[in-house]
C-alpha cells in the first residue's frame, strides 16, 4: 500500500514537473526576429504535407484515420496515436516516419521528402508546433462586405452590371488554346465568361468582342457562375491533386471580393446562393461543403456522395441545392440546414451538369449515360428522360454521353455531347435543332441573357455562337485571344 | 588421299577437343539493323561464344565502328542515323571480328509521337496500368487505365477527354496533371516515377506538346518482338548479359524497345533480370528471362554452369529417342544422369504407374528370376494390356472431363444416370484404346440427350453453361492453355488477346441446354444461327476464330464441327503436345511444361525438343497413347534411379533422375488394401470396386480426400493434390484406415499359421509393402524385436494389458465374480450350489479360452506393428 502511494506521488511530481517545464515555452511570446523565424503549420508545414501526404491523409480518405488538412485534425492524430508531440520531434511519429526512422516509412512510395523540408518539420515540432504565427490574424476574423440581395425572381432594378474598369492584366497567349472547361453568361447583361489558361475571359455577347480578363493563377477554372443578380462572378477550380478554391469577383470592378475554401484537389462544382450569403462547393473529395460567404467559415459538410462531386447548383429561389457526382448520383438539399430533400438516382454514369429553370420548378441533369433528365422540383419526379445526343453512327449498345445541359432564361434547353453536336430543345423536351460543325468534343453551353444566342465551347478552346431563332452560326470566340 | 584427310580430321579434333573445331566466335545482335527516321536508334550487344558454347557479354570491351561513318553515328554500342544508305557495323574483340549489315533510311523524316507506340508503353513500363494501380477494374484514385493496355482507345479517351482539363493541359503541357503526378510535383499515391530529364517524361511531354493526338487508323501496330541474344550460357555466378529487345511493326519497320520493355524471369535464383534488361547469373541450372512489350512476351533461355566446371559427360546408353533428347539437354546443362534403377525399384515404379497396384510376391519373384535382358520391355508390354491400365486412364480422363453426378447446376442438374453413361463411354474408349484425337473430336461435337449420347455431357459439366466458361475449359483440357485472363484484358504473360478469347468463345455462342421429356434428362442443343459474341470493349460481334489460328467459314453450321477438325488435326501441335505432355507427366510427376494445363510463353518447356518430339510421335502413332507410353516406360530416362549425383541433385525439371512422387490417393489406398487383403466399399459402386475405379467425383472417403483425390469440380490439373502434408501423416499414424485394415488383414495370421520363422515373416512384409527384401541391419533388428515381443512372458504381459479392453473377457470376468460371490452366500447343501458350480466351471473355461485368444493376438501384435511401420514409411507412400 505504501509503495503504491509512493509511486503515485512520484508520478504526480513528474507530471507536474513536465507541465511546469512546458509552460514557459508555450507562453513566452517570441519577439522581433523570433516571430519571422518561427515555423507555423499554416505557412510552412501545411504546404509540405499537402505536397507529400495529402493524397492519403485527407478528410475524405484519411488512411490510418489521419487527416492532415486541418491543424486540429493533425494534432488529434490517427489510429497509431498522436502524430505530433509538440516540442519533441524525436518522439513525434509524423517526423519519425517521414525521416524514415521507423516503419512505415512515409511517403510509402517514392523518395523521402527533401532534407530542407524535413528540417523545417523538425524545427516546427521542436518549437511547439504552432498553428499560426503568434499575433497573426485568425482566418475566421475576415469580413466580406456582402450586399444582401433580396430574392427577386425577376430582373433587378437599375442597369445590369457590366465590367467598367477592369484592371489591366498581362497574360501571354499559350501555344494551344485552353479547352472550354467552364462558361457562364450573366442572367441580365450581355456578358459571357469563359475559362482560359489561368484566367477568365469576358466577352460581350452582343458584339462578340473581348472585354477583358480576370487572372486565375490558381490554375484551371472548372466552374464559372454569375450570381443571380449578375453582380458577382464566381470561378472555382485549381491545380489537380494539389489545391482548389472558389474565387468571387465584382463584375463591375473586376476586384476579388473573396476566396472560399482551401481544398486538397481542384473544385469541380460550386455555386453561390441567390442571396450571396452562402457558397457551396465539391470535387474529388466527394464532400459537399457549404460556407458562409461573409466569414469564409464552413457551415455544413455533407458526406453522402460516393464519388467525385461533378455538378452543383442552387435553385434560383435559393431554397434548394442540387448536387451530382461521377457515379450518377444526384441529391437535392436544403442549403440552410444541410438536410436532404430528394435522392435522384436515375443516372447510371457521371452527372456532367445540373441546371435549374429560372422559375425553380424544374431541374435539368445531363449525364455520360447519354440522358438528360428533367426533374420536377416539387416531388423529384423525372418528368422527361431524353436520349439527348443519339448518334446513328455509334456502335450498337453505345450511347453518346451528354457533356452539358443548360436552360435559357426563357425556358429553352440546350445540350451538347460526345457525338460532337449541340442541340436545342423546347421546354417539353422536343428537339428544335441539331447544331453541327464541332471539330472536337463540345464541353460547355450558355445562352445569352435574352435567349437569342447560344454559345457552345469545345475541347479545342473554340466557342461557337448560334442565333437561336434561325439556328444559324454567327461567329466564333476563343479562349486564347491575342 | 583419303588417308590424309582422315589424318587432318584427326589433327583438328585433337586441337579442339569436344567441339566441332570452330574455336571461339563473336556474335553481334541484332544480326541485321535498320534505322528509319531521324529519331530512330538501335543498341547492339556482342557475345563471345567459346567452343563449349559458353557465352560472354563483351559489348563493354569490344570496339565498334561503322564501315561508312557518314551513314550512321555510334555512341558506345548505340547506333543512330546520319544519312540514308547501306553499310555495315563492325565489332572487334580479342582478335575476333563480326559484322552486321546496316540500312539507314528516311533520315529526313521525323516520326511524330504516337499514343499507342510511344505513350502507352510508358504506362506499361512504369506499372501505371497494372492491376494494383490504374489498371484495376475501377481504376485508382478516380483514374482508370485498361489493364496492361488492352483498350488503347479507351485509355486515350480517359486521359484526354473524360474530364476535360483534368489530366492533360494542352495550353501549357508541362502543367498537365499527367506530368505533375508522374514526377511527384503533386501528391501521387503511386509515388514519383521519373524526373523531368527522364526519357519517358520527354516522350509524354512531346506528345502533349503535339496536342495529345490520337493515332490515325493507319498507325502501324507491333506484330512481334524479339529478345536478343537468343541464348545465354553463363560460366558461373555473377556473370552478366545485356539484352536488346526489338519490336517489329505491321508496316515492316523495326524499333529498339529495350528501354520500354518489361522484364521478368521464371527463376530468380538462377538468372535474375533487372528493369533495364541486365541478366545476372545466380546458381547453376536453366532459367528463362522474358521481355514483354505491347501484347507480346518472348523468352530467352539462360543456362548457368558452375564456375570452373570440369564436367565430363559419362557414357550413358540410350534406349530410344527420348533418351537422346533428354541427354542432349543434360549435356548442355553439364548434368550427369543418375544410374539405372535396380530391378526392384523399376518393378514397383512401373506397376504403380501403369496399373496402380504393386506387384504381387509371385510377380516380383518371377521378374527378379528372369534372366532375359529384354524383361523390362516385356513386362511393360504386358502391363499396358492389363485391365487395370484402362482403369488408370479412365480415372485420369474422368478428372479432366469432370465426371461426377452433381454438376451444381441449379437449373440443369446432371442426373446420376447421365454420369454413369458418360463414365461408361469414357471407359469403353479407353478399353478399345480409341485414338485420342478421335476421342476428343467426338466429345467436342457432343449434342443431344445426355442420357443417350454420353458425349453431350462435355457441355453439362459446369455449374452453368456460358460460352466463355466452356471455351476456357476446353482450351485448358485439350490445349493445356489457360485463356481466362484474356476475358477482361490481354493476357499479361502470354500471347492471348481479348480478340483471341472472344474468337474462341464464339464457337460455343449457340450452345444451349434444355430439359428433356424425361425429367432428369438434359439436352445439349446448338443454335447454328448464333455464332458470334459481343466484344466487351467496343461491342462489335466477334466470329469464331481458332485459338492462334484461322477464322473458319461456319455460317449456318455448327461451328464445333470445324473446331473439332482443327483442334484434333495432326497439324495442331498444341493439341498433340498437350496430350503428350499430360501423358508424360503421369510418369514423371511433372510435365515438360508444368503444370501441364498452363502452357504459356512465360512457362516454357524445360526441354522444348523433347516436347516437340513426343508430340509428333503421338501424331505419328495416330494418337495411340499406348505406343507413346511404351516409349516412355522403355526409355532409360524413365528407368533412372532416384539416387542423385553431385551434378543432378538440384535438378527438378530436366529428368536427369527419377523424381520421388507421393502415391496418388486412389493408388495408395488400393495398394494398402491389396497388401492387407481387404476390400473398400464406396457409395454408388459395386463391391470389389477399387478406389481407382470410382467413376464419379463426389464419391470419396476421408482417406481419399485427405490424400487429395480430385473432386472433379474444375478441369484444373491442380485438383489432384499430390503434396504431402501433416493431416496425411496423422491419418496414417492414428487414423482408422490403416489400423482397421491391419486388424482385418489375414496376411499375418496366415504367415504365422504357416509356421514361418520371424525372419521369413519380416521379409514377406517388406516384399509386400516395399517390393524389396529388408537389409541385413533391418532384418536383424526387427528379428530381435520380434523375439523379444513373442517371448511367452512378454506375450502374457501384453495380453494382460489387453484384458480390460477385451469385452468378452471382461464380461466373463464380471459374471464369474458375481457367481462366486453368490456361491458364498448360499448354504452349502443347497441344490443350487451344484448348478452354480457348474456354471462357474463353464465360465472359467470361457475365460481361459478368451485369454488364449488374447495371448495369440498379442503374439501377432508385433507383426502388425511392423506392417504399420512400413505403411508409415515414406518409402511406401512415395513412388520412387
Amino acid at each position: 500500500m505504501l509503495n503504491r502511494i509512493f509511486c503515485l506521488a512520484i508520478l504526480a511530481l513528474t507530471a507536474s514537473g513536465l507541465t511546469l517545464a512546458q509552460v514557459p515555452k508555450g507562453t513566452e511570446p517570441p519577439k522581433g526576429e523570433a516571430v519571422k523565424a518561427s515555423v507555423t503549420y499554416k505557412d510552412h508545414i501545411l504546404p509540405i504535407l499537402r505536397k507529400h501526404c495529402l493524397n492519403c491523409h485527407n478528410a475524405d480518405k484519411s488512411s490510418a484515420d489521419l487527416d492532415i488538412t486541418t491543424y486540429q485534425a493533425l494534432l488529434t492524430g490517427g489510429s497509431s496515436g498522436e502524430s505530433v508531440k509538440p516540442g519533441n520531434s524525436g518522439q513525434s511519429l509524423m517526423y519519425q516516419v517521414m525521416a524514415h526512422e521507423v516503419e512505415p516509412k512515409m511517403p510509402p512510395k517514392g523518395p523521402k521528402v527533401s532534407d530542407s523540408e524535413l528540417a523545417l518539420i523538425k524545427k516546427w515540432i521542436d518549437l511547439g508546433a504552432p498553428e499560426t504565427a503568434v499575433g497573426a490574424a485568425k482566418t475566421a476574423a475576415r469580413k466580406v462586405e456582402i450586399d444582401p440581395v433580396a430574392i427577386a425572381l425577376g430582373k433587378p432594378k437599375g442597369p445590369p452590371p457590366m465590367p467598367e474598369k477592369l484592371p489591366e492584366v498581362a497574360l501571354s497567349k499559350t501555344p494551344r488554346a485552353h479547352p472550354v472547361t467552364a462558361m457562364a453568361t450573366s442572367p441580365w447583361a450581355p456578358l459571357l465568361a469563359v475559362a482560359g489558361h489561368e484566367r477568365v475571359l469576358l466577352y460581350n455577347t452582343d458584339t462578340l468582342k473581348l472585354i477583358g480578363s480576370l487572372p486565375f493563377p490558381e490554375r484551371i477554372p472548372y466552374v464559372l457562375k454569375f450570381s443571380r443578380n449578375g453582380k458577382w462572378l464566381l470561378a472555382a477550380g485549381g491545380r489537380g491533386a494539389s489545391a482548389g478554391k472558389v474565387v468571387i469577383w465584382d463584375v463591375v470592378t473586376g476586384k476579388r471580393v473573396t476566396e472560399i475554401g482551401d481544398e486538397a484537389d481542384v473544385v469541380l462544382a460550386a455555386d453561390i446562393s441567390p442571396d450571396h450569403k452562402t457558397v457551396a462547393l465539391g470535387g474529388p473529395g466527394k464532400l459537399i461543403k457549404i460556407f458562409d460567404t461573409a466569414t469564409g467559415e464552413l457551415r455544413h459538410q455533407i458526406k453522402k456522395h460516393t464519388d467525385w462531386v461533378t455538378a452543383l447548383e442552387f435553385s434560383p429561389n435559393g431554397e434548394m441545392l442540387a448536387t451530382g457526382d461521377r457515379n450518377g448520383g444526384i441529391f437535392v438539399w436544403e442549403p440552410a440546414t444541410g438536410g436532404i430533400v430528394f435522392t435522384l438516382g436515375d443516372h447510371k454514369d457521371v452527372v456532367t451538369a445540373l441546371n435549374w429553370r429560372a422559375d425553380s420548378q424544374m431541374l435539368a441533369s445531363s449525364s455520360e449515360d447519354g440522358r438528360v433528365i428533367l426533374w420536377y422540383a416539387d416531388d423529384g419526379f423525372p418528368t422527361r428522360s431524353i436520349t439527348a445526343q443519339a448518334d446513328p453512327k455509334a456502335a450498337r449498345g453505345k450511347t453518346s454521353g451528354v457533356t452539358s445541359v443548360q436552360y435559357s432564361q426563357d425556358g429553352q434547353i440546350a445540350t451538347c455531347g460526345r457525338d460532337n453536336t449541340a442541340r436545342i430543345w423546347k421546354a417539353d423536351g422536343s428537339m428544335v435543332a441539331r447544331l453541327e460543325g464541332f471539330t472536337d468534343l463540345p464541353s460547355k453551353l450558355a445562352f445569352s441573357h435574352d435567349g437569342q444566342r447560344l454559345f457552345a465551347g469545345d475541347f479545342t478552346g473554340e466557342i461557337r455562337v448560334w442565333n437561336t431563332k434561325d439556328k444559324e452560326p454567327i461567329g466564333k470566340l476563343t479562349t486564347n485571344p491575342d | 588421299m583419303r588417308i590424309m584427310y582422315h589424318a587432318l580430321a584427326f589433327l583438328v579434333v585433337g586441337l579442339f577437343p569436344g567441339a566441332a573445331g570452330a574455336g571461339p566466335t563473336l556474335k553481334l545482335f541484332p544480326a541485321t539493323i535498320e534505322l528509319s527516321g531521324q529519331n530512330d536508334s538501335q543498341g547492339v550487344v556482342v557475345q563471345l561464344v567459346d567452343d563449349q558454347g559458353v557465352t560472354k557479354d563483351v559489348t563493354g570491351s569490344a570496339s565498334f565502328r561503322v564501315a561508312d561513318p557518314s551513314i550512321a553515328k555510334l555512341t558506345g554500342p548505340l547506333l543512330s542515323p546520319a544519312k540514308d544508305g547501306t553499310t555495315t557495323i563492325i565489332a572487334e574483340h580479342a582478335g575476333l571480328k563480326v559484322e552486321a549489315p546496316l540500312v539507314v533510311k528516311d533520315v529526313a523524316k521525323s516520326r511524330s509521337v504516337s499514343f499507342r507506340l510511344d505513350v502507352m508503353p510508358v504506362f506499361m513500363r512504369h506499372g501505371c496500368n497494372n492491376g494494383s494501380c490504374h489498371g484495376a477494374a475501377r481504376g485508382k484514385d478516380g483514374f482508370m487505365l485498361s489493364l496492361f493496355g488492352y483498350d488503347p482507345a479507351g485509355d486515350y479517351h480517359r486521359l484526354t477527354r473524360q474530364i476535360i482539363g483534368r489530366r492533360v493541359d494542352l495550353a501549357v503541357p508541362e502543367k498537365s496533371l499527367l506530368l505533375e503526378k508522374t514526377t511527384g510535383a503533386v501528391p501521387h499515391t503511386g509515388g514519383k516515377l521519373f524526373d523531368t530529364n527522364h526519357n519517358d517524361y520527354k516522350t509524354l511531354l512531346r506528345w502533349l506538346q503535339a496536342g495529345a493526338p490520337d493515332d490515325g487508323s493507319d498507325a502501324p501496330e507491333p506484330i512481334g518482338i524479339e529478345l536478343l541474344p537468343p541464348k545465354i550460357v553463363f560460366s558461373g555466378k555473377g556473370q552478366t548479359q545485356n539484352m536488346v529487345v526489338r519490336a517489329k511493326y505491321s508496316d515492316g519497320s523495326t524499333r529498339d524497345v529495350t528501354r520500354l520493355a518489361l522484364y521478368m524471369t521464371n527463376n530468380e535464383a538462377i538468372a535474375s533480370i533487372d528493369a533495364n534488361g541486365h541478366v545476372k547469373a545466380g546458381g547453376r541450372g536453366g532459367a528463362f528471362v522474358f521481355a514483354r512489350f505491347s501484347k507480346f512476351t518472348v523468352g530467352t533461355e539462360a543456362i548457368v554452369l558452375p564456375t570452373d566446371d570440369q564436367f565430363v559427360w559419362p557414357k550413358t546408353p540410350e534406349h530410344n529417342y527420348i533418351d537422346t533428347l533428354v541427354f542432349d539437354k543434360l549435356k548442355k546443362l553439364h548434368i550427369a544422369p543418375s544410374e539405372l534403377a535396380p530391378d526392384e525399384a523399376f518393378l514397383r515404379r512401373v506397376y504403380l504407374d501403369l496399373i496402380g497396384l504393386p506387384p504381387t510376391r509371385e510377380e516380383l519373384d518371377t521378374f527378379l528370376a528372369d534372366k532375359n535382358p529384354r524383361k523390362r520391355a516385356i513386362l511393360i508390354d504386358a502391363l499396358i494390356e492389363r485391365p487395370e491400365f484402362v482403369d488408370m486412364w479412365t480415372m485420369k480422363w474422368g478428372e479432366l472431363l469432370r465426371i461426377r453426378a452433381n454438376n451444381q447446376n441449379p437449373q440443369y442438374g446432371r442426373d446420376a444416370k447421365a454420369m454413369y453413361s458418360y463414365a461408361a463411354w469414357v471407359k469403353d474408349q479407353m478399353a478399345i484404346n480409341r485414338p485420342l484425337n478421335e476421342f476428343a473430336a467426338e466429345l467436342l461435337v457432343g449434342s443431344g440427350s445426355n442420357f443417350k449420347s454420353p458425349t453431350a455431357n462435355l457441355y453439362t459439366s459446369a455449374e452453368r453453361i456460358t460460352a466463355e466458361k466452356t471455351a476456357e475449359d476446353i482450351a485448358q483440357v485439350f490445349l493445356g492453355t489457360r485463356i481466362q485472363c484474356a476475358q477482361c484484358h490481354n493476357h499479361p504473360f502470354d500471347r492471348w488477346t481479348m480478340d483471341d478469347y472472344y474468337g474462341f468463345t464464339a464457337f460455343f455462342a449457340g450452345l444451349n441446354l434444355r430439359r428433356g421429356i424425361e425429367g432428369r434428362e438434359v439436352l445439349v442443343i446448338n443454335n447454328n444461327a448464333a455464332n458470334t459474341v459481343a466484344h466487351p470493349v467496343d461491342g462489335r460481334r466477334v466470329k469464331p476464330k481458332f485459338l492462334g489460328g484461322d477464322t473458319p467459314e461456319v455460317d449456318g453450321k455448327d461451328p464445333r464441327d470445324a473446331l473439332a477438325a482443327w483442334l484434333t488435326s495432326p497439324k495442331n501441335a498444341a493439341f498433340s503436345q498437350s496430350m503428350a505432355n499430360t501423358i508424360w507427366s503421369h510418369f514423371f510427376g511433372r510435365g515438360i511444361i508444368d503444370p501441364v494445363d498452363d502452357v504459356r510463353i512465360s512457362n516454357p518447356p524445360s526441354n522444348k525438343e523433347l516436347l516437340e518430339e513426343i508430340g509428333s510421335k503421338l501424331v505419328a502413332y495416330n494418337f495411340d497413347k499406348k505406343k507413346l507410353i511404351r516409349d516412355i516406360c522403355n526409355s532409360r530416362t524413365y528407368q533412372l534411379s532416384v539416387t542423385t549425383n553431385t551434378t543432378n541433385e538440384l535438378d527438378e525439371a530436366y529428368f536427369s533422375h527419377a523424381y520421388v512422387r507421393r502415391l496418388r490417393a486412389e493408388v495408395l489406398l488400393d495398394t494398402i488394401s491389396r497388401i492387407t487383403g481387404t476390400q473398400d466399399r464406396f457409395a454408388l459402386s459395386p463391391p470389389g470396386t477399387r478406389a481407382v475405379q470410382i467413376h464419379t467425383g463426389e464419391v470419396t472417403t476421408y482417406f481419399l480426400t485427405t490424400f487429395g483425390r480430385a473432386p472433379r469440380q474444375t478441369p484444373c490439373s491442380c485438383e489432384v493434390n499430390s503434396e504431402a502434408n501433416l493431416s496425411q501423416a496423422l491419418h496414417l499414424i492414428n487414423g482408422d484406415t490403416i489400423s482397421t485394415k491391419i486388424a482385418q488383414s489375414r496376411l499375418i495370421t496366415t504367415l504365422v499359421a504357416e509356421k514361418k520363422t520371424p525372419e521369413a515373416i519380416i521379409q514377406e512384409l517388406y516384399v509386400q509393402a516395399l517390393c524389396r527384401k529388408p537389409t541385413d541391419a533391418e532384418a536383424k533388428k526387427l528379428a530381435e524385436i520380434v523375439r523379444r515381443e513373442t517371448e511367452p512372458a512378454r506375450v502374457k504381459e501384453l495380453a494382460l494389458a489387453q484384458l480390460d479392453r477385451d469385452p468378452v473377457y471382461k464380461r466373463t470376468q464380471d459374471r464369474l465374480e458375481t457367481s462366486k460371490a453368490d456361491l458364498k452366500k448360499l448354504p452349502k447343501d443347497s441344490k443350487e450350489v451344484v448348478a452354480l458350480e457348474r456354471s462357474i466351471a463353464t465360465l472359467e473355461q470361457a475365460q481361459a479360452l478368451a485369454l488364449r485368444r488374447i495371448e495369440a493376438t498379442a503374439a501377432l501384435m508385433v507383426y502388425g506393428d511392423i506392417l504399420w511401420g512400413l505403411f508409415n514409411s515414406t518409402e511406401f507412400t512415395f513412388n520412387h
